[in-house]
Parts: C-alpha cells; sequence; structure tokens
C-alpha cells in the first residue's frame, strides 16, 4: 500500500498536469496568437473559439496543484517557496487574462487595452509555466526536507530557455486549434503559424533533449545506460514521425488531424520528461515515497478522486461534443 | 470541491455560450448545474475553514495532524453555523444588488416591469433571509464562544471575565492598558446576548497571556460593521414589506432613494465577518495546533512584499474596471439577445419565457 498509493497519485496528478498543459494550452496559444489578427472581427473569432471552455480547462491546474498539496505536502511545501515568484506570475498573469475575456465583450473604447491584456497575460502565462518547469527539472536545493535556496535560484538560462519552448508549444497548440475550429482569414493566417511554430518546437525539444543528458548526469544515466536504452529508443523515433505527420497534415490542407497530432507531439514530449525524473518529485533529492502524505490520507482522497474522475471527464467530453465543429457567429461574449 | 470547481466551470461555458446548440431543457439543466457547484463549492470550501478553526477528528504526531475520523473531521463543530452563515449572506448580498438596480429603475422610470419584479424578489428575500441571519449569526456566536472563547472576548472587548460582560457600542480596545478606552456600554447586555442571563460569566481577555490573544481592532469594529450592516439589512427588509402590504412600494420615493443606495451594503458586511472570523482565530492557523508564526513557509519577506503588491495592483485594476463596467451594464438594462422575442414561433431560450412570465405576474398591479 505505501508502496503503490504514491505512484497511483503521481499517475493522477500526471494526468491532470497533462490534460491542463494541452487543454489551457490551445486557448493560452491564441492569446499567444492574439497580436497577430488584423481586425476586431478576427479577434472576436478568435476568443469565440475558446469561450466555452477555458474556464474549464483551467481547473485542471487546480487538480494538479491540489493534487501534489494533498497528496505530497513535502514537495508541494519545497515546490512553492523554491518557485515562488513565477508561480506567482503566472496567477496573476492568468487573472488578467481571464478578466479580459469578460472585460473585452463590453468594452467600447478600451477594447485595445483589454486585448493587450488578454494577449499579454496568455504569453506571461505561458512563459512562467516553462520557466517552472525548467526549475524544476535543472532541480532545487533542499537541505533536511525544506527548501534551501535563495529566490531567485530558478533563473538560469536553462529555464528560460524553457519559458520559450512552452510559449513555441502553446502557439502550435492554438494555431492549429484555430485551423480546426475557424474560417476564413484566422484559419489561413493560423496555418502559416503552425508551421513557424511545429518547427520553433522541434527546435526546442532537440537542444532540450541535447542539453540535459549533458548538464545532469542523472538524466544521461536514466536514457543512454543498458538497459534503458533498449526500452527508450523508440520515444525518439515517435516524435519525429508525429512531427513529420503534423507538417504534413498541415500540407494537405487538413483541419482536424494538425491538432491531434500536436497534441500526440505534446504528450511525447511529457513523456520524455518523466522519464527523466522519474521517481523524483523534487528532483535531484525527493521522491514520490519521501513526500507521500499518510496512506490514510492519501487512500481517503484517492477513492474520492478516481469515482468522480471519469463523471468529470464525461461531461467535459459531453461538452466539447456540444460546441463541436467550427464556431459559429455570435457565440462568444455579448 | 473539485468537482464542484468543474461542474461549475464546465457548464458555465453551456449557460452563457449554448443557447443555439442546445434544448432548452439542457441549457435549464447547465444552469443548475452551475448554481449546484457552486453551492458544493461552499460547502467544502467551509469545511475545510471551519476544520482549521475546530479541528475535530484528528490526532497530533511528531507537530503534524493525521486525519483520525473523516466524518468528524469534513463535519467538524463550527461547520453547521459557518455554511448556513455564508450561504445566507451570498444571498442577502445577491438581493441588495438586484433590490438597488431595481430602485434604480423605477425612480429613473425606465424597464418598470423588470423593476417591480427585481424588487418584490429582493424584499422577499431580505425579509426572509434577515431576520434568519440574526438568528444563525446568534446560534453561531454561541458555538464560537464554546470553541474559540478568545475571538468572542475580543469581539465584546471584554477584558475581566469574573464580571459579566457588557455590550459595548463603543470603544478603542487597547491592549497596553488592557482597558476599553472612549467606551459606551450598555452594562450586563453582552452577557444577556452570550449568556443568555444578565449575570452569566465568559472568559476575558486578561485569562490568558497577551501572546494568545488575536489582534482587538480589526476584530471589534468588524464586527461591530458587519452586525450594524446586518441591522439595516433586516430595517430594509421589514420596511420595504410593510410600504408593500401598504400597496405604496412603488411609489415611495425616500425608499427607493435608499434602496438605491445600498447595493454595496453586502459585500462589506461578508468581508467584515471574515476580518471578524480570520483575525479572530489568531494567533493560530489551525487553532489550537498549529501557530501562524510556525507555519510560515521560508520564503523571504520581499517575495511575499513584491508579490503582495502586484495583487493590490491587478485586484485594483481589476475590480475598479469591473464595477465601471457592470454599472455600465446596469446602466443600459436588459436587452440585446436575452430580452429579444425568439427568432422563430417557440420559445428557444429559455430566458425569453421567463421574461414573459415575469410581465404576466407584473401586470396585475399596473
Amino acid at each position: 500500500m505505501e508502496t503503490y498509493l504514491p505512484v497511483i497519485w503521481a499517475g493522477v496528478i500526471g494526468t491532470a498536469v497533462a490534460l491542463y498543459v494541452i487543454l489551457d494550452g490551445f486557448d493560452l496559444g491564441t492569446g499567444i496568437l492574439f497580436p497577430f489578427a488584423k481586425t476586431e472581427r478576427e479577434r472576436d473569432q478568435m476568443m469565440d473559439s475558446v469561450a466555452p471552455f477555458w474556464d474549464g480547462n483551467e481547473t485542471w491546474l487546480v487538480l494538479g496543484g491540489g493534487g501534489l498539496w494533498v497528496a505530497f505536502p513535502q514537495a508541494y511545501a519545497v515546490i512553492m517557496p523554491a518557485l515562488y515568484l513565477p508561480v506567482f506570475v503566472m496567477l496573476l498573469a492568468l487573472v488578467f487574462r481571464g478578466v479580459a475575456f469578460e472585460f473585452r465583450s463590453v468594452a467600447v473604447t478600451s477594447k485595445s487595452y483589454w486585448n493587450v491584456a488578454f494577449a499579454g497575460g496568455s504569453t506571461i502565462a505561458a512563459i512562467c509555466q516553462g520557466v517552472i518547469l525548467g526549475g524544476l527539472i535543472q532541480g532545487i536545493k533542499v537541505e533536511n526536507g525544506v527548501f534551501a535556496g535563495g529566490p531567485f535560484d530558478w533563473a538560469t538560462p536553462f529555464a528560460l530557455l524553457c519559458g520559450l519552448g512552452v510559449t513555441v508549444g502553446y502557439a502550435l497548440l492554438g494555431a492549429t486549434w484555430l485551423v480546426m475550429k475557424t474560417e476564413g482569414t484566422v484559419a489561413e493566417r493560423a496555418r502559416g503559424q503552425a508551421k513557424a511554430a511545429l518547427l520553433g518546437v522541434l527546435a526546442f525539444m532537440a537542444v532540450v533533449s541535447i542539453w540535459t543528458p549533458l548538464a545532469f548526469d542523472r538524466i544521461a544515466a536514466r536514457w543512454f545506460s543498458a538497459p534503458n536504452i533498449y526500452f527508450l529508443w523508440p520515444v525518439p523515433l515517435l516524435t519525429a514521425l508525429t512531427a513529420l505527420m503534423a507538417w504534413r497534415s498541415l500540407e494537405e490542407r487538413r483541419e482536424v488531424l494538425p491538432f491531434f497530432a500536436s497534441i500526440v507531439l505534446f504528450l511525447l514530449g511529457y513523456l520524455g520528461l518523466v522519464i527523466s525524473t522519474f521517481p523524483y518529485l523534487v528532483p535531484p533529492t525527493l521522491t514520490l515515497w519521501q513526500t507521500a502524505a499518510a496512506p490514510a490520507s492519501q487512500l481517503f482522497m484517492l477513492t474520492g478522486t478516481l469515482i468522480l474522475l471519469p463523471i468529470i471527464l464525461g461531461y467535459i467530453v459531453f461538452v466539447y461534443w456540444i460546441f463541436r465543429g467550427k464556431v459559429r457567429e455570435g457565440e462568444g461574449y455579448h | 470541491m473539485l468537482t464542484a470547481f468543474f461542474l461549475e466551470a464546465t457548464f458555465l461555458g453551456v449557460m452563457l455560450f449554448g443557447w443555439k446548440r442546445v434544448p432548452p431543457w439542457l441549457h435549464v439543466f447547465a444552469a443548475v448545474a452551475v448554481a449546484g457547484g457552486t453551492a458544493v463549492s461552499a460547502f467544502w470550501i467551509l469545511s475545510a475553514n471551519s476544520w482549521m478553526q475546530t479541528p475535530a477528528g484528528r490526532e497530533v504526531r511528531d507537530g503534524v495532524a493525521y486525519p483520525v475520523d473523516w466524518f468528524a473531521v469534513i463535519f467538524n463543530p463550527s461547520f453547521f453555523y459557518r455554511l448556513p452563515h455564508m450561504l445566507t449572506a451570498a444571498y442577502l448580498t445577491t438581493s441588495l444588488v438586484i433590490l438597488a438596480v431595481g430602485a434604480r429603475y423605477l425612480l429613473a422610470a425606465r424597464h418598470i416591469d423588470e423593476g417591480r419584479t427585481m424588487l418584490r424578489m429582493a424584499i422577499g428575500m431580505l425579509a426572509v433571509l434577515g431576520p434568519l441571519q440574526l438568528l444563525i449569526g446568534d446560534q453561531h456566536g454561541l458555538n464560537t464562544l464554546e470553541h474559540q472563547p478568545m475571538k468572542i472576548a475580543a469581539v465584546e472587548a471584554h477584558w475581566d471575565g469574573s464580571k459579566p460582560g457588557a455590550l459595548v457600542l463603543f470603544a478603542w480596545p487597547d491592549a497596553k492598558t488592557e482597558t476599553n478606552l472612549f467606551e459606551i456600554a450598555i452594562p450586563k447586555a453582552g452577557s444577556l446576548i452570550l449568556k443568555h442571563d444578565p449575570n452569566g460569566l465568559f472568559p476575558g481577555l486578561k485569562s490568558v497571556p497577551p501572546s494568545d490573544r488575536p489582534p482587538l481592532v480589526p476584530v471589534f469594529f468588524a464586527f461591530r460593521s458587519m452586525v450594524g450592516i446586518g441591522i439595516i439589512i433586516i430595517g430594509l427588509g421589514l420596511v420595504g414589506v410593510w410600504l408593500w402590504w401598504r400597496q405604496t412600494l412603488f411609489d415611495a420615493r425616500w425608499y427607493l432613494q435608499l434602496a438605491a443606495h445600498s447595493w454595496w451594503l453586502g459585500f462589506v458586511a461578508v468581508i467584515s465577518g471574515w476580518i471578524v472570523t480570520e483575525s479572530g482565530r489568531q494567533p493560530w492557523v489551525a487553532y489550537g495546533i498549529l501557530r501562524t508564526a510556525d507555519a510560515v513557509s521560508p520564503v523571504p519577506g520581499a517575495s511575499v512584499a513584491t508579490t503582495l503588491g502586484l495583487f493590490v495592483l491587478v485586484y485594483g485594476v481589476v475590480f475598479t474596471m469591473g464595477i465601471y463596467y457592470i454599472n455600465r451594464l446596469i446602466a443600459l438594462g436588459p436587452q440585446g439577445r436575452a430580452a429579444e422575442p425568439p427568432h422563430t414561433g417557440t420559445p428557444v431560450r429559455p430566458l425569453s419565457a421567463a421574461i414573459d412570465a415575469a410581465r404576466e405576474i407584473s401586470s396585475p398591479q399596473r
């Protein structure tokens, strides 16, 4: 029980974070691409395509953070102080872009400010999330189980690179989402943006794949030692094939496939990071088991989560089904 | 709790944007899901907060609290008072906003039918929930006296527990001299309220060392702000019902003027109440288990100050603009898609049917 419960919980939280990255990724990506729209009508179209979903999408962040807090309180107590500033800047950026949805629709003369708030909030939130990711991968200084570093330990070139990478990645999800959900000039422009973002994501993945094994011995050992390498070599191969498929589908002017190929690309990148860091929750010191809450707490919460999660997923799929197809005129905020 | 968040967030999309995509019954269901999700959120949030005030069903080993009895954890002693108190407060706050908007429409002689319906709904809610809130608040206070006596002592500015408590109407509780300056009080009335006996005794602040006392000024004044507004709210409700009964409600301009300016009362009362309960439980984060000073995370003060400043800035902008836009929407009045007649013969939107119904209800008095 004490061995398996933390692993199951890590799976639940990992799923929540993956769902968050993909779901909020496409609506943050739409915000990142917002400045490239030419007219207010185009911006309306972009915003309307994500309006019914973004609120639900961001709730996965609450499950990821809340899950970490209840299931691995010690990891939470180390990660939050270590990444305090990027986490808070991200939350405030999300606040700004959240209210921008509402305020932009009722603003008359100040619409352009809320355009900036939406684009800026989305971009800053994406950069911060990348920095948080980078800050985790590069490791956190821990002494006696508590955070022992400074407030700017996270600010390294590697973390900033991750910030950029995640932003480009979200732009890819946003662009392929717009290809799928919109028509006319918005979809046409998104197709070009998707190609550019795809190249950016591949470059970022390549850099991280070379950088992390060189900089961190534990990551090199994980990937390149026998027998791991025999099992792990398909991961980069699958990534390359998926990227190829995404590119071809954009060239062939497919509408739905590019979005799902981008999702698979994200999941493969995510899998790569999990392989690099497992079983550490706080690399390179604290593992799942060291930071786990009391088994009684984990079990109680898990029972509730495992009953409710399928129900939640069920009605989320249902809502996406209701709003399937291209976004229609007048479906956004009014 | 998270299920509730998901329910609320997911179906909000259907409720706001799904007019043309879903049949009416599903739209109604989405609205109910949003309302239900919000109420369930309140349940869990207040359960968690109540546990921090009255931590039950746990045992402490090596300074860490472990759950022993989940039923006792969730339904802890103060939960059944805090939840109804907060839910009623939320309904009262909304009712006051509706009252104010309805009164403004009537004063400006616009949207008369909608304004009258809003006024009736709001006055009905205030007249029932206002006095009920007084009762719940009284019971909540007795429960707090039992579990957090120092919070009540701070609320009453009651120093000496060996004498019956006065009802202090105004004072400046001074922690240094351990007395009340400029005190205006009704002797023994505090004991009458709290012990239902003019000579009843309840613990005073001096019964614990100063390090175990909550900050007096915020608790003392926030409580008076909450209760004072509560009394105004009850008055607004009862006077409204009286005017309604005399059939002069819509002509009493003085009452409409008063109502039109009362939109903020609920918000201030709710915030005051939270100041009372949160500063009143100090110096504890989890009452009796964990002191606030011991719960501090290893984040430098400068970081905390920076993010606090950013929070104030962001919320300042967001709330200022929010109030500005809400005011403009109110001035604009009900129109647009929601008030439009349906495009087809059948009512495609539940709200259009609701508006028709509202017209029917208000028509006999026209």
